[in-house]
């Protein structure tokens, strides 16, 4: 764990955009209606009211109503339906 | 996947059914199987739609994930070709009219004249091609632009330049007119200056010939203004072309009629719908009595041509003639509402008189109503240009040419 946090302030201080030197999750939320997940690592559950995306080191889950996956593959994936939150774990 | 291409490339729906398909839909992005519009149904079943041919694939994905893949249905492209496989004269008929329809597409079936301003009617260029070769069914692949244009210009002087763009079926011909030479002026000859209209000289500014009238004289249409001889001396007299500007206050009155009561049109509500085919030049009508209007009505032709908007065109339209029948009633219309029609006309027909160099001086509008009709008198004073160039005959005894001749007495010319 310690080096692993040594690399994240290593590259944190490094002067280049966080997404070019991490492998993290990018979140982008379109309103209420659409979410997109890039560099995720697969789905962990599914259902019409929680999707839950594998990030690697982190969790993330979509709470909503009415959800579907509507597009998938190796890097994106795209959520549609009414969405309430997004939680970390 | 776009809906289209992915009705060309075909789709199937199928339901997923496990302990975990989620588990399912990350093996099928890691085997590269793309797939759309994932929904649970409930905490074992998922229903997703993926390409019909990665189906099988799929299938064997889903095994080794321990779910199982049931395919709920097909649609698309590819599953209707694979069903129509069994029905061979449907699929034979369908590779036929897509065949035709291709074929088709290389003949003109319609052509319409676009930007004409030149003085030509749209039909008689239309005739000229048809002359030429480009018409209602013509090959166009084996059309000539070149040719076209040769064998058109040379029967239309009046067109500079003309093209036939072809597009799905559709020929579109476009022309320019022709810039007109202007006529060259010549040096030669006697010509004289005459009064165009009669009036009161307002003022004469002579660049050749002999002025015959002054500021003030009063002339009446045809009097001559210059002389086309200028005087040499010692009483000899030189043909020349004479040339003055000319300006004259003239005086107009025109007058209009127009009927206090007109007809007015009531429809009476019954319509009467007729049909007909046009196939190529063809026209086969689903009525009797063509050209026989059941009394008064109005008729709205309404052409629908089988066609695709700029992909092709079929020679095949359907003509839909609507008869509105009505009644005519007389009925008075607004006096000020017809005497201002009536003085926008006298107005319109005064400025056509004067031309572009001509202005109105004072204008003056009486009206007057008799018996059932109004009558609006228009009586104007202009200032306008009225010489107007006339040439003489002269006398052919002599072999000596025009401008070398002097004249000895001005009776030997004839205006």
């Amino acid at each position: 764990m310690k080096l692993r946090q040594t690399v994240a302030d290593f590259t944190q201080s490094l002067p280049l955009p966080t997404e070019a030197v991490s492998a993290a999750l990018r979140v982008t939320v379109s309103g209420r209606r659409q979410v997109m997940v890039e560099y995720h690592k697969g789905l962990l559950g599914y259902t019409r009211e929680t999707v839950e995306v594998n990030g690697g080191t982190t969790r993330l889950k979509v709470l909503g109503r009415e959800l579907e996956l509507r597009a998938m593959d190796r890097e994106t994936l795209i959520i549609t339906g009414r969405i309430a939150a997004l939680e970390y774990e | 996947m776009r809906p289209s291409r992915q009705w060309l490339c075909g789709w199937a729906e199928v339901s997923v059914t496990g302990l975990r398909p989620v588990v399912f839909l990350n093996r099928c992005v890691e085997h590269n199987i793309p797939f759309e519009q994932a929904e649970p149904m409930d905490e074992c079943t998922l229903r997703v739609f993926l390409p019909n041919r990665l189906t099988a694939e799929a299938q064997s994905v889903a095994g080794r994930c321990g779910c199982t893949l049931e395919i709920l249905r097909r649609r698309g492209g590819q599953p209707v070709l694979h069903r129509l496989r069994r029905r061979l004269v449907l699929l034979v008929s369908a590779v036929m009219a897509l065949g035709l329809l291709f074929c088709s597409t290389l003949f003109i079936w319609d052509i319409q004249v676009a930007d004409n301003d030149s003085a030509l009617a749209d039909r008689e260029i239309l005739q000229v091609l048809e002359d030429a070769g480009v018409g209602i069914g013509t090959f166009w692949p084996g059309l000539s632009s070149d040719m076209i244009r040769a064998a058109v210009l040379s029967d239309l002087p009046e067109l500079q330049w003309l093209a036939v763009n072809v597009r799905g079926s559709r020929a579109q011909v476009v022309v320019r007119p022709a810039v007109e030479v202007p006529p060259l002026r010549e040096e030669d000859g006697c010509v004289r200056i005459v009064a165009e209209h009669s009036g009161v000289i307002e003022s004469i500014h002579v660049q050749e010939g002999e002025a015959l009238v002054g500021v003030g004289d009063a002339v009446l249409a045809g009097d001559e203004l210059v002389s086309g001889l200028r005087s040499g001396g010692a009483e000899t007299f030189r043909p020349v072309r004479a040339r003055a500007d000319v300006v004259a206050r003239t005086w107009y009155e025109f007058t209009v009629q127009t009927p206090l009561e007109r007809c007015e049109k009531h429809p009476t509500g019954r319509k009467k719908h007729r049909f007909a085919l046009i196939f190529g030049k063809r026209r086969i009508n689903f009525y009797f009595d063509s050209g026989i209007l059941p009394g008064e009505c109005d008729k709205i032709t309404r052409i629908r041509p089988l066609e695709w908007e700029g992909v092709f065109t079929l020679p095949l339209a359907l003509v839909t003639e609507t008869l509105i029948p009505w009644t005519g009633s007389a009925a008075s219309w607004p006096e000020e509402a017809l005497a201002h029609a009536a003085e926008d006309a006298l107005i319109e027909a005064l400025e056509r008189q004067l031309g572009e160099k001509g202005e109105i001086a004072a204008l003056h509008f009486d009206r007057a109503v008799v018996g059932d009709m109004l009558v609006v008198t228009l009586r104007c004073e202009c200032l306008q240009p009225i010489a107007r160039e006339e040439p003489v005959s002269l006398p052919t005894d002599t072999n000596e040419p025009v401008e070398d001749t002097v004249w000895t007495e001005p009776s030997q010319w004839i205006g």
